[in-house]
């Protein structure tokens, strides 16, 4: 699974989206318009996006169980960074994260990894299968 | 030229294992909660439950004489009880691993913060986050390297313990020891189990022995009576010195008491060998979920770190009270599933007492209390 690979981009995607995070929101508080900050939000997600590809990228041969597994790893150091950042650098307390603003920006996380994922799978990855609607005709029998 | 025999040189290597194994982040809780119980209670409870855990792991060590192969604790419990016995044994192992985890961040963290606070400034609680972030960092890579200057460590935390025990010694007053103080009498229960942990190691006995292996049966008394000595003097050099006020992590106080250099030599050296043992636990607990729960290395990894960061993240910050807890349950879980283990080897395998070490059964059953109702005791005083 090259974890210290994993390790590695999570980090950079992590202090990056850090770093942009924080500019959106003080550049939300100078404009005094709040829909600034679903700026910083895309470009969280898409440096998730980058990151997680990139990582996917050099484990081609990484099933879909581990594929699942480095997905929930990376979202769980996410929210577990997120609290300390919001304990240990804000320093405000927790509830005042809790939102649906912030499901939501997890939500986004989670397709993101999703989509690295499976366009690094080379096509070997789970498929929808749809129901065969077309009613039998006389030849099926 | 001075040389061992073969046999006293494998026995002298099952020794330090077994110390370096002890030794470790309890001893520096053990003076703070002698002092909130009262110096001669604390030093009754080192006493009785050292011999209680002496006993314990002699049992242990009978275990692991009397079954072929090589197992850990939950295996031994796997090979007696059957499996789901075996899984919930790995998983007290594993709270007990988490609890020990919990601790030695939040001690390693205050030793840092006592060695570069005045300098850095700053809150406790991020270098407690600091101290938890670089040690899974590098618990990610595997640690060949700590492993093997772990033993170096433990050898020079116990010279650095001399040290201040030596120099301690030399201004004890009395009146500091005889001080009564019952604010919390159950305190070193938990904590004195905790920092005489250490029968996870006793199935490595077997292998340091090699063909030696029975004379386990006197190695295993012995190193732990020799670390039960030293807690001894090493608490009342502290209490003598410090008293009243004595810190959590013991350095802190007598540092201010006794100069600066011994807060410099013991935060040092109680760092390197807090962070050393970290680390080995953190791999252990990654190995134990890796190897035996079947997890993936990364999932494992996440799962060693993120238990302990939510507890510190939820308001964990003070070790004693981790140390009471995990020791006081967890250590005790341990303590129920050695005397379990003797108690079945005992019926089939100790037919004859000559070729075992004898316990009486009465002395079984009443250390099995001892550790249900300590723990029963320091989960109602935590949660209810």
């Amino acid at each position: 699974m090259r974890p210290l690979r994993f390790l590695t981009m999570f980090v950079i995607a992590y202090l990056l989206g850090l770093g942009v995070g924080y500019f959106f929101l003080f550049s939300a508080q100078y404009l005094q318009q709040a829909n600034v900050l679903f700026g910083g939000v895309i470009f969280v997600v898409f440096l998730t996006l980058f990151f997680s590809w990139l990582y996917f990228r050099g484990v081609p041969s990484l099933d879909w169980r581990h594929r699942w597994e480095a997905i929930g790893v990376w979202l769980g150091l996410s929210i577990l960074t997120d609290i300390i950042n919001t304990l240990a650098i804000q320093q405000v307390p927790i509830e005042s994260m809790l939102s649906l603003y912030l499901l939501g920006g997890y939500g986004l996380q989670f397709l993101a990894l999703f989509v690295a994922a499976y366009i690094t799978s080379g096509g070997n990855h789970p498929r929808l299968s749809s129901p065969n609607l077309a009613l039998p005709t006389e030849n099926d029998a | 030229m001075f040389q061992l025999t073969p046999s006293r040189s494998a026995q002298l290597r099952a020794g330090e294992t077994l110390v370096g194994a002890m030794i470790g982040v309890g001893v520096f809780g053990l003076p703070f909660a002698f002092v909130q119980a009262g110096f001669f209670v604390g030093m009754a409870y080192l006493v009785v439950l050292g011999l209680v855990i002496m006993t314990m792991q002699m049992m242990m060590a009978e275990v692991t004489l009397q079954t072929p192969g090589k197992h850990r604790i939950a295996g031994y419990i796997t090979h007696y009880f059957g499996k789901k016995w075996g899984v919930v044994a790995a998983l007290l192992t594993i709270a007990m691993a988490w609890g020990a985890l919990v601790a030695q961040a939040l001690v390693g963290a205050e030793f840092v913060y006592a060695l570069m606070g005045p300098w850095i400034g700053g809150d406790i609680f991020v270098y407690q986050i600091g101290f938890l972030i670089v040690g899974f960092f590098i618990a990610l890579r595997g640690l060949k390297m700590v492993a093997m200057t772990e033993s170096y460590l433990v050898a020079a935390l116990i010279a650095a313990l001399l040290v201040v025990i030596l120099r301690g010694l030399m201004d004890v007053d009395v009146s500091h020891l005889v001080a009564i103080n019952t604010a919390d009498i159950f305190l070193p229960y938990g904590v004195v189990l905790f920092s005489l942990g250490g029968i996870g190691i006793i199935p490595e006995l077997k292998e340091v022995l090699g063909r030696y292996k029975a004379s386990a049966r006197w190695v295993v008394p012995f190193s732990t009576l020799s670390v039960v000595v030293l807690y001894a003097l090493f608490v009342t050099a502290v209490v003598g010195v410090t008293g009243e006020a004595t810190t959590q992590e013991a350095i802190v106080g007598l540092g201010a008491a006794l100069g600066s250099w011994v807060l410099v030599l013991g935060s040092l050296l109680g760092f390197l060998a807090v962070s050393t043992s970290f680390l080995i636990g953190a791999v252990a607990v990654q190995d134990l979920l890796e190897y035996d729960f079947g997890l993936t290395r990364l999932l494992a990894w996440f799962a060693t770190l993120s238990i302990p960061t939510v507890v510190i993240l939820a308001g964990a910050d003070s070790f004693i009270e981790v140390m009471s807890f995990t020791g006081g349950v967890f250590g005790g879980s341990v303590g129920i599933m050695a005397a379990a283990l003797y108690l079945r080897i005992r019926r089939r395998a100790c037919t004859s007492p000559a070729k075992c070490f004898h316990i009486p059964l009465w002395l079984v059953w009443l250390m099995l209390a001892i550790f249900v109702a300590g723990g029963l005791m320091q989960f109602v005083s935590q949660f209810l």
